[in-house]
């Protein structure tokens, strides 16, 4: 009831409202009030919805942007660390195939250079064979000479074997009545072994002993017997003695010598020694001058020269006679060295 | 009686005694007369002649006792057992030089049959004795006491360090350098029988600067002494590293190659021992040896001897071979397999020497394919083949030779050499030839030169096949792979002989289908594809 007394005046005065309209307009009015109230809702959600989007959006631009501003910063701050590392990694490769190719030349080079070097295998091979050749060459040269040495040896001793043998059997020789069995008449001359025997002479029993005991590769005891035992005493004798020790005679033997001091000396050794001492003497000497006493010291004073006047190359020119003298003999020239110097009108002063 | 006839009784009986002893003597010397004089009892006659007053007896006594006992080793029992020898030894420093010869003989006869009876010598005390006899003048008495040594210390290491012990070794490098002759050669010899027996013996007699004064006597013209001076370094070098670069530092390998070439044929063996006993230890030590023109002294030495004088040499160069790569090429190029080739085929009698000559063989050609090669061209498998097979070599000489094929197989890949061995060979030699074979068809096959050669397939063909009838199975990883597109080109031969080959190699096949994919390839193979076909011909 807010209608006052007013308003219905007010109403019942205004010209065109009717009743009629009026309630018709009021009718219709409560007939579209759903309508409008649902209208009136659609229209406020999709407000409400466009502010809150709007806000969102807002909200989201904002979130973005500061995740934008942040992730720049931390990542290029991260960005130098990565860029380092990169940067190492790939210097680690870099280096690692240069140190590659480095130990890959040094290990070939040492292999073949001190494990197995084909080429020293070689050129050692090819040396040893020319080595080879001429130790065969130096071997069959030594042999060579030796072997006419073995050989001379050799017949040597066949030679005395058929003499020793001829000696023995020299009943063999041929006589006048009898040939020998060398001496065959159906031969033209004698066989060698004849020649033997006639040349055959007896040997004494003292030189059988000698020439086998040179000879001997037998035993010692066995040639000590050969002479006829004499009957000896029958009391034993006594050894001979006392010697000295074997290792003292040793020593003696193979002593050095050892001269006096009498013999050890020479003859001139003297005058050597007064020569030495000279040499000593002047060689350790360094004032060469003799030492003048000091008694006539005034009187043995001796001139010294200057060493300009007594120079070999003799004076210079400069000044001898008088400052600034100079001697023209010796110029190409016969004028005087001359100074000049330039004045202000262009002449030379003298 | 009157005193003259008590005189010229004694006198008979004097004389009578020295001629016993004296005929007794010259008997002694004869060996045939030993058993009589041993059934007489002469010994039992003799000893107490050796005790006699008279000193000429006493001597001739001694010396017909020691020549009786150098015959007989009971004899020399039964006088050790009499108990004369500590008499004989302790008068021994008191008698005149004639005694102290006749005394030596004795003990020298006494020691040189066995090492109990040397060992009883010993124990008398001999060694004493014999040192106070080399401090004698007279050069017969030092060459009897030296004898002795050389006597006791032959036998064993314990009789040497003995003679060691009682300082003989000072003595005997003086006697050494003594203008005498048979002095010299005796104490040589003395030296060389202490040192064989151990490192320690050696050492001792190497030390005291003996090898500077061997190494000058080596060209001295007198034999036996020669002899004995290269014994003694063969026996010095033999122990060990050491000793031998001590050898080999008195500078004595160029000269004794002149001495390979002496005309006494002891000498020259012992030549040979020394190079050998030398170049056995290092390579560097066979590298200077070769430096200083071993090779041809030995090639040559081995062509000019013959029988068991050889021996040492072809050892040598089977050391020498040994050692290096190198100086096996060196022995190849010096010719010496024409030269150990000839001694295996033509040397009749000695069977250890052609051993010895497989074993070298064996050892030239083990190292690489060239030297298998180089070995193998003067058809010396065969030969070796041969040896293996025959029923009348030693069990050391087949072994030798099959070691020596199988080292040579193992390395050779020449096919002209292994074609004459795969018709009569034995399994265990056949395996290495077959493998051999497959190895060189395989770089074949992969080098695309399948089918070559149908005849060798065959070869291979037959010998599979004696294989699959005698079931043998071997675990070998020649597997090899074929590309399939290969197969149908090549001829039928050589597929069955592919197949036969890796039967061999004990693979499951389907038997009904000889083409297609037959043969599985290994990864490793696939590589080996990959690398390409015609790089591997030489993968071996």
């Amino acid at each position: 009831m807010g209608h006052n007394m007013a308003d219905v005046v007010r109403l019942r005065s205004r010209p065109c409202v009717s009743g009629q309209k009026y309630i018709e307009r009021r009718r219709q009015e409560e007939q579209d009030r759903r309508k409008d109230i649902l209208a009136a809702i659609t229209i406020q959600t999709w407000l409400r919805g466009l502010r809150v989007r709007a806000y969102m959006r807002y909200l989201h631009d904002a979130a973005t942007t500061i995740q934008r501003h942040w992730r720049g910063f931390f990542q290029r701050k991260s960005f130098h660390v990565l860029l380092r590392n990169a940067l190492h990694t790939r210097n680690m490769e870099f280096y690692n195939c240069k140190a590659f190719n480095i130990q890959k030349i040094w290990r070939g080079y040492y292999v073949r250079k001190y494990v197995h070097n084909y080429y020293a295998r070689k050129i050692y091979l090819e040396t040893l064979m020319v080595a080879n050749q001429i130790t065969r060459i130096q071997l069959k040269e030594i042999v060579g000479s030796k072997a006419c040495e073995w050989d001379r040896r050799f017949r040597e001793s066949d030679e005395q074997r058929m003499d020793r043998l001829a000696c023995r059997t020299h009943y063999l020789v041929s006589t006048r009545q009898i040939p020998g069995i060398y001496n065959s008449p159906f031969l033209k001359e004698p066989m060698d072994m004849e020649r033997r025997l006639i040349e055959a002479r007896p040997r004494i029993n003292a030189e059988r002993f000698l020439i086998s005991a040179r000879n001997s590769t037998r035993d010692w005891t066995e040639m000590s017997y050969q002479k006829p035992c004499s009957i000896p005493h029958i009391r034993a004798k006594k050894p001979q003695g006392p010697f000295l020790e074997q290792s003292q005679i040793w020593r003696h033997r193979l002593k050095p010598l050892e001269p006096t001091l009498r013999v050890a000396t020479s003859f001139t050794s003297a005058e050597e020694a007064a020569l030495e001492q000279k040499r000593e003497e002047w060689r350790t000497r360094v004032i060469d001058d003799a030492f003048l006493p000091f008694a006539n010291h005034r009187k043995n004073k001796k001139y010294e020269p200057l060493l300009q006047t007594s120079c070999a190359f003799g004076s210079i020119d400069y000044g001898t006679h008088h400052f600034r003298d100079t001697d023209t003999t010796k110029n190409i020239s016969k004028k005087a060295l001359a100074y000049t110097w330039k004045l202000e009108d262009g002449r030379r002063s003298k | 009686m009157t005193q003259r006839q008590l005189l010229q009784v004694l006198e008979e009986y004097l004389k009578g005694r020295m001629h016993f002893v004296q005929t007794m003597s010259e008997l002694a010397s004869r060996g045939q007369n030993m058993k009589m004089l041993k059934n007489a009892n002469v010994m039992a006659l003799l000893q107490p002649l050796m005790l006699d007053v008279d000193p000429s007896v006493q001597q001739i006594a001694t010396q017909a006792l020691g020549r009786l006992v150098g015959h007989s080793e009971e004899m020399a029992k039964e006088l050790v057992q009499g108990e004369v020898l500590p008499q004989i030894v302790n008068s021994l420093p008191k008698h005149n030089n004639y005694y102290k010869k006749a005394a030596t003989l004795v003990l020298r006869s006494v020691a040189k049959h066995s090492a109990t009876l040397a060992k009883a010598v010993v124990d008398c005390g001999t060694l004493d004795s014999l040192m106070i006899c080399l401090d004698e003048f007279d050069p017969g008495v030092k060459e009897s006491a030296i004898w002795v040594l050389c006597h006791v210390a032959r036998h064993n290491e314990d009789l040497a360090q003995a003679v060691v012990d009682a300082g003989a070794v000072p003595f005997l490098v003086l006697s050494m350098q003594e203008p005498e002759i048979a002095l010299r050669r005796v104490a040589v010899s003395a030296l060389s029988d202490i040192s064989k027996h151990s490192m320690e013996l050696a050492h001792i007699v190497a030390e005291t600067g003996t090898i500077a004064i061997l190494a000058q006597m080596i060209l001295n013209p007198d034999t036996k002494l020669k002899r004995q001076v290269f014994s003694v370094l063969s026996q010095i070098g033999k122990h060990s590293v050491d000793l031998a670069e001590l050898v080999v530092e008195a500078e004595v390998f160029p000269t004794v190659f002149i001495c390979l070439q002496d005309p006494d044929e002891v000498v020259r063996k012992n030549v040979a021992i020394l190079v050998c006993e030398i170049a056995k230890h290092t390579s560097e030590l066979s590298q200077l040896i070769v430096n200083a023109g071993a090779l041809p002294a030995l090639v040559d030495f081995i062509g000019e001897n013959e029988g068991s004088v050889r021996l040492p040499a072809v050892m040598a160069l089977g050391y020498i071979a040994a050692h290096a790569e190198t100086l096996a090429t060196a022995v190849i190029m010096s010719l010496g397999i024409p030269q150990l080739t000839q001694v295996l085929s033509n040397e009749a009698e000695e069977n250890y020497v052609r051993a010895a000559t497989a074993w070298s063989l064996g050892q030239i050609g083990g190292h690489s394919s060239e030297h298998a090669v180089a070995v193998a061209g003067e058809n010396v498998l065969p030969k070796l083949l041969q040896i293996y097979t025959s029923p009348d070599s030693s069990d050391d000489f087949q072994n030798k030779a099959k070691n020596a094929l199988k080292n040579i197989l193992q390395k050779c890949v020449h096919l002209p050499a292994l074609e004459p061995l795969l018709r009569d060979s034995p399994q265990n030699i056949l395996k290495h030839v077959v493998i051999q074979y497959s190895k060189i068809l395989l770089s074949w096959v992969l080098g695309g030169l399948a089918g070559k050669d149908g005849e060798i397939q065959s070869h291979v063909l037959t010998s599979r096949t004696s294989f699959n009838d005698k079931c043998d199975i071997f675990n070998k990883e020649v597997i090899f792979s074929v590309p399939p597109s290969l197969l149908p080109k090549s001829p039928m031969s050589f597929q069955t002989s592919l197949r036969a080959l890796c039967l061999q190699n004990s693979l499951q096949l389907p038997v009904a289908n000889p083409q297609g994919a037959l043969i599985k390839a290994d990864a490793q193979n696939k590589r080996r594809r990959g690398e390409g076909k015609g790089g591997n011909r030489g993968f071996i």
